[in-house]
Formats: C-alpha cells, sequence, structure tokens
C-alpha cells in the first residue's frame, strides 16, 4: 500500500512537473509548428483521420473547398502515388497577442513517386499562407490560402 | 598541437574560399520537375553563375526569385528582352512578329497568346518544355532585378 502511494505520487509530481514544462516552456508558436508537422506527416502517409481531426469544421482555402472536399482531394491525390515526400522551408509562425489565432507562411514542395516509377518528381512548389484558431489547447486550421506569386 | 592548428587554419580558409565562390561566383543546385525538359532534367546538377546586375541575353537559362517572401526560385530560358513584343501564335513564339527558332524544344500547337510589350527591365521566361497546358506554367514577364543567376554548366545523372 505503501509503495502504491509512492507510485501515485511520483506520477502526480511528474505529471505536474510535465504542466510546468509545458506552460512555462511550450509555447504557442510551437504548438502550431508541431501540428503542421502532424498534418505534413498525416498527407504523406495518407491518414486522412488524422488531419481531420486538425482542420477545422469551418474550413476554407482559396480552391473554395470545405473540409470534406479537401480530405477527399487529398485522398485522391495521395492515390495517384506510391509515395508522398513534403519539404518544408521557410517557415514562420505568427501568433496573435490574444493567443487565439496564428498564422504560419511556408513554401512547400512536394516530391511524388508515381506507381510502378523508381524515382521521384517534383510535383508542385509553392508558399501557403495557413490560419490556425485555438480550440481549448489546440490549434486547428481554419483556412489555406496560397499568394499569388510576383515576379515585379 | 601546432600541427592540428595549421589544419584548422587550412579548414577554415578553404571554408572561407568556397563560402566567397558560392556567394559572389557560381552556385550548385539541382533541378526539381521537368519544366525545363528535354535541356534540364529532374534530379540533374547545374551550376549557376551568380550575376549582380543581369544583362538580358536571348536563350539564357536563368534562376530567379518571386518578389515576395519567403521567395520561390524558378528556372527558365529568356526568350525575349526588354523593349520587344512577344506573342505565342499555335505554339510558335514570335518576337517583334518575327517567329523565334527554338531547336531545343517542340512546340506545342495550342499555346496562344496575344502580343505582350516587355517594359525596360524586364524579359519574358519560359521553360523548354511545351507539353503543358499554358494556364498550368510559371511564364511570363521577369523582372531583371529577380535573376539571380544564369546557367553555366549542367550534368545529366541518368542517361
Amino acid at each position: 500500500m505503501k509503495w502504491l502511494l509512492r507510485i501515485a505520487m511520483v506520477g502526480i509530481a511528474v505529471f505536474a512537473l510535465w504542466r510546468v514544462w509545458q506552460w512555462v516552456f511550450v509555447t504557442d508558436e510551437m504548438r502550431v509548428r508541431k501540428q503542421i508537422a502532424i498534418m505534413e506527416s498525416a498527407v504523406e502517409k495518407g491518414k486522412l483521420l488524422q488531419l481531420a481531426d486538425a482542420v477545422a469544421a469551418d474550413y476554407s482555402d482559396d480552391w473554395g473547398m470545405d473540409k470534406s472536399m479537401l480530405l477527399g482531394g487529398v485522398s485522391s491525390f495521395r492515390s495517384q502515388y506510391d509515395a508522398i515526400f513534403i519539404h518544408l522551408s521557410d517557415l514562420t509562425v505568427t501568433v496573435d497577442p490574444d493567443h487565439q489565432k496564428a498564422q504560419a507562411v511556408f513554401i512547400a514542395k512536394v516530391l511524388a513517386k508515381a506507381k510502378g516509377s523508381f524515382s521521384e518528381s517534383e510535383v508542385r512548389s509553392e508558399r501557403f499562407r495557413l490560419y490556425f484558431r485555438k480550440n481549448d489547447s489546440t490549434w486547428e486550421l481554419i483556412r489555406v490560402e496560397s499568394p499569388e506569386l510576383k515576379f515585379d | 598541437m601546432k600541427r592540428y592548428a595549421k589544419r584548422l587554419l587550412w579548414l577554415l580558409a578553404i571554408g572561407a574560399a568556397v563560402f566567397l565562390v558560392v556567394k559572389f561566383i557560381a552556385v550548385p543546385r539541382i533541378v526539381y520537375g521537368d519544366s525545363m525538359s528535354p535541356t534540364l532534367k529532374s534530379w540533374e546538377l547545374c551550376v549557376m553563375q551568380r550575376v549582380r546586375h543581369y544583362e538580358p541575353r536571348r536563350g539564357d537559362i536563368v534562376e530567379f526569385r518571386t518578389a515576395d517572401e519567403p521567395p520561390l526560385y524558378f528556372v527558365k530560358r529568356v526568350i525575349a528582352l526588354p523593349g520587344e513584343t512577344v506573342a505565342i501564335e499555335h505554339g510558335v513564339f514570335k518576337i517583334n512578329s518575327v517567329p523565334l527558332s527554338e531547336p531545343y524544344t517542340t512546340a506545342n500547337p495550342n499555346w496562344q497568346m496575344e502580343p505582350l510589350l516587355l517594359h525596360a527591365g524586364r524579359v519574358f521566361v519560359v521553360g523548354d518544355n511545351r507539353d503543358f497546358d499554358l494556364e498550368d506554367y510559371v511564364k511570363g514577364p521577369v523582372a531583371t532585378r529577380l535573376v539571380k543567376s544564369r546557367l553555366a554548366w549542367h550534368w545529366r545523372w541518368k542517361r
């Protein structure tokens, strides 16, 4: 009984320390970055349920898609290829002062291996702006924009 | 100890030399995508010569960036120069109404574009691969200040 109590005490202490660590060191910016990494991995691996968890019900984007269309589009895109590799670069995350909304801008380079092919080739390279909203302690994706390229 | 210090100095000197060459003279790049095929294919290694103030030359293969942040980089061929009018008729580029000879590619007869006058400081760029639809393609006028380098040499990994 004494050992059980000790284990419970240690568990509570570890949990409390973890919460303090989260509160002090894990910023909203880091959470948004982590959410982007989760979504990137979900698209690469075709894990639609994981992607659905990260996307808000009122999602919208520059291409006129809602949440279900986005998931359908990802599923259809993913099914065309044996493998997809997404490389993100120049990622900048900006959290609003009230810590309820955030924006992320990055360049995504998508490499894909077509079915039966031995090598992957670039499918697209595009700059994206993602908008997030805080929902309890998680950040959900509410909008995606692809800013027009400027050559002047 | 003195020998290690000497080696370290050599390594630093080589590192500094490489940094200066890449920063100001030439930079290696890997081509992604097939928009410049058949001249440049995906995964080919290129050496791009840095340009500070690009002097436009028709036929140059150049690397340029977009004008906003973070920038995207593209490699395309310069087709028309500042002050020229460029048009596409059944896939054939016309510069000041004269058809342009393009031995490096095969024209796509579906490509059409109204005449476009290029203002000073702008060049018209396009990829060598004309198999795509014109709308799905990065092409058009680009400010010469956005041109960062010019193709100096390339090597094909796969034959």
